[in-house]
């Protein structure tokens, strides 16, 4: 396994208890499991009844969308860094 | 003597007033008359919508046509840049009191003050002549309306949104770049949605994102679209930190109804809210596009903070008294907004209290 730095700014960073955090994952779906499993309260606002990740969440591996990946079994190396973002309607 | 000549000399130049940012190289005469020449449509006079009527109309855009279909409260003033109490004491319409502050600004530029609530039936209307369009709003259904029309005609436009110390920006060039449903194909639903009414707004935050919609939006109407940024900006201007988010597959490879697919759905109806005047109840229906359900619990969580008193509820709705309005809220998204008969005033009150 290798450590990723996670980026939860904004108003994931209110419900997440902050807007870092570090997990041990191998590839981005596992980190995204080990997320919930350190801060629970990131669940409801992440993913929807099925397990996917909620349209108005978007998730970034090395700032790239992962919106159009096939799968997020991807491998993750040291040093990758996974942020997520909701949209936003303030103004 | 010499003082006179120079008063004369920047009189008669129509470019004089701008030379400092003639000076600016990617400016320069020839993007300063390209701005002089330029129509904006603004959605929206709040936050963001102020601090970029503020720097466009500074800037020299030839015409700016506000939209906006509020009115200005005191606790607006801790941000909104154009406003002062002067303004409320008049009890004057946000587009009102900007276009009248702004044509004190710079006369040269024609400022249109449009006091009207943006909707399916009139911003083609509203955005038909424009070059480019800017977001000033505060919910995503005037958004994706905006995107609508935008992809529809072709007209470029540039979202920005802001809450706390965070915001986002975003230009869109349609059929070049991802529209707005390309990168957040829906809205969050409202329990998941804090607006700057239910979770606070910091000035610094707005000028920052308002500044970099303006400088987008400079780009695009000097005609240098290759030095637009093809990215989400996320702001942070509490850690002083800005992430430009690569979202360039979501058009590549997505299959967005909008862009995509031809289909608008807000500007024909298919989403987007209604409302309905309780008749002799003091009262309108809002009912939100789309099928959603909320979670109570989140959405009173975030009514608290704001409300009178308690939020009161069971399984079927829950309800709560906010100023002068009393606001239910049903498992559908739907609410009654009691305390009006205005349709619009109920709309500004669902986006504000529970979101939009």
């Amino acid at each position: 396994m290798v450590t990723v730095d996670i980026q939860l700014p904004g108003l994931l960073a209110q419900v997440g208890q902050g807007d870092t955090l570090t997990v041990d994952a191998n590839t981005i779906s596992g980190a995204l499991d080990a997320i919930v499993e350190i801060r629970p309260t990131l669940a409801l606002h992440l993913f929807d009844e099925s397990g996917a990740l909620r349209e108005h969440v978007l998730c970034f591996h090395n700032g790239t969308n992962t919106r159009w990946l096939d799968d997020l079994d991807v491998p993750l190396v040291s040093g990758d860094s996974l942020l997520f973002m909701q949209a936003v309607s303030g103004g | 003597m010499t003082t006179k000549k120079m008063t004369d000399a920047s009189v008669h130049d129509p470019l004089a007033r701008y030379s400092r940012q003639v000076f600016f190289a990617k400016i320069g005469e020839q993007g300063q008359r390209r701005l002089l020449d330029s129509r904006v449509t603004l959605v929206g006079c709040g936050a963001l919508g102020t601090v970029l009527a503020n720097t466009l109309v500074r800037a020299g855009v030839g015409h700016l046509r506000i939209c906006d279909r509020d009115f200005i409260e005191r606790n607006n003033l801790q941000r909104q840049v154009l406003f002062d109490e002067d303004d409320i004491a008049a009890h004057l319409p946000k587009a009102e009191a900007a276009g009248r502050k702004l044509r004190r600004i710079n006369p040269d530029v024609t400022v249109e003050a449009c006091v009207t609530d943006v909707h399916r039936d009139n911003i083609e209307a509203l955005s038909a002549d424009a070059d480019l369009i800017l977001d000033g709003t505060d919910n995503f259904e005037t958004r994706f309306l905006i995107n609508d029309v935008s992809v529809k005609m072709t007209t470029p436009w540039v979202y920005g949104a802001v809450i706390g110390a965070t915001g986002l920006c975003m230009a869109i060039l349609p059929h070049d770049t991802p529209c707005l449903r390309c990168v957040f194909e829906q809205a969050p639903p409202p329990e998941m949605n804090p607006t700057c009414d239910t979770a606070g707004v910091l000035g610094p935050a707005v000028s920052v994102v308002a500044s970099f919609q303006a400088i987008e939006a400079m780009k695009i109407l000097t005609g240098q679209p290759d030095a637009v940024v093809r990215r989400l900006m996320n702001i942070d201007v509490w850690s002083a930190r800005v992430t430009n988010l690569d979202v360039q597959a979501a058009r590549e490879k997505g299959d967005c109804p909008c862009c995509r697919q031809g289909r608008y759905d807000y500007l024909d109806g298919r989403f987007g809210s209604s409302t309905t005047t309780l008749c002799g109840r003091n009262a309108v229906q809002v009912r939100p596009g789309g099928e959603m359900s909320v979670d109570f619990d989140v959405l009173s969580e975030k009514l608290r903070r704001v409300s009178d008193g308690d939020v009161e509820g069971n399984r079927f709705l829950i309800r709560c008294r906010i100023g002068e309005y009393e606001l239910t809220v049903f498992a559908d998204g739907r609410a009654i907004i009691k305390g009006t008969s205005d349709p619009d005033v109920a709309r500004t009150v669902y986006a504000k209290f529970v979101g939009a």
